[in-house]
């Protein structure tokens, strides 16, 4: 018999769902996927706090949810998805932007604490690109993210974000065209 | 169309241990949130409780007091009436012949068939013989009545 460490995401998933959730099973769970959703994000509210509250958020929201699972997709794109609405509804919540498609840094205070590095490791590199993502439209830096930094392929991105396979391939093609122009400007 | 790997290397700053409690707190969290569930309903929803409870204290002030009224109408006797009451309740109250037999004791019937009927002997002399004829025709009492 194979340890929970051995399983894979779906098959623990459905033990801990068949087992009326045990909190050893969920504390598997969020061991797998705690720092890719916390780094998923952290990259759209770029704040530690925000995305610390957000994340926490995302792993209650599974719990509650687990039973809406249907098992026929993959594990991690239900609790990516997850993780992208609740960063969606706590970007509308806070009143930063008044559309989510708008380009994030409207207000400048994303773009500042970048800019200062008071939030990021002081790796210039990490600062350039976050600089750079900030320039991007909502959309496009989301299939940036899941794509260069996830490495997801497009259709687990398709899954997530409810976008079709062609548009998530133009929307990346544009992102990577502005960041490579904002990078070489800088 | 690709971007150099290495922006990929970059990490973001976290707190020192923060992944550590991390697991915990949300569990904490969950366990909050479950047991007061009740309680925190209650509270967002007091307006509607308290609409709700005074709503039922007047149901219950009203049905109480109905209930204590309808007590009191169920010692009521037709016995206690006088003839003029029963008269007068005749008149109102359209009874059929059962009914009327169910609700009026016999005993008071007949009383009040005799306080009816039971005419003074000065009227009767202040009658002619032929008015007297006339009221003796009109009230006659039936075959059926005998």
């Amino acid at each position: 018999m194979k340890s929970n460490q051995e399983i894979s995401d779906n098959d623990l998933f459905r033990n801990f769902v068949d087992n009326k959730k045990p909190e050893t099973l969920f504390r598997e769970l969020m061991g797998r996927y705690k720092q890719k959703v916390y780094s998923q994000v952290r990259r759209i509210l770029i704040k530690h706090d925000d995305a610390d509250e957000v994340t926490q958020i995302v792993f209650i929201k599974l719990w509650k949810n687990a039973d809406n699972f249907k098992f026929n997709s993959a594990l991690s794109s239900f609790i990516y998805r997850i993780a992208y609405n609740e960063c969606m509804t706590f970007l509308k919540q806070n009143g930063r932007f008044s559309s989510i498609d708008e380009v994030m840094d409207k207000d400048g205070h994303y773009g500042n604490i970048v800019k200062q590095g008071n939030d990021l490791d002081g790796n210039k590199i990490m600062r350039q690109l976050q600089a750079a993502l900030l320039t991007l439209p909502e959309k496009q830096r989301l299939v940036f993210n899941y794509k260069y930094f996830d490495d997801l392929p497009y259709k687990e991105i398709s899954e997530i974000t409810g976008t079709s396979e062609g548009a998530l391939k133009a929307s990346y093609h544009h992102a990577v065209e502005k960041i490579k122009f904002f990078l070489e400007k800088d | 169309m690709e971007l150099d790997p290495k922006y990929r290397k970059g990490e973001w700053d976290v707190p020192e241990g923060y992944f550590e409690g991390f697991e915990d707190k949300v569990l904490k969290r969950l366990e909050s949130e479950k047991s007061p569930k009740f309680k925190v309903y209650i509270q967002r929803n007091l307006k509607y409780f308290a609409a709700v409870a005074a709503s039922l204290a007047i149901f219950i002030g009203v049905y109480t007091s109905q209930n204590k009224h309808n007590a009191e109408d169920s010692n009521f006797s037709f016995n206690d009436l006088d003839s003029s009451e029963l008269v007068a309740f005749e008149d109102n109250v359209e009874l059929s012949e059962e009914e009327f037999e169910e609700f009026i004791p016999e005993a008071t019937i007949d009383s009040l068939y005799q306080s009816e009927f039971k005419i003074e002997q000065e009227v009767i002399n202040g009658f002619s013989k032929d008015e007297l004829e006339d009221l003796e025709e009109e009230f006659m009492p039936l075959d059926e009545d005998i």
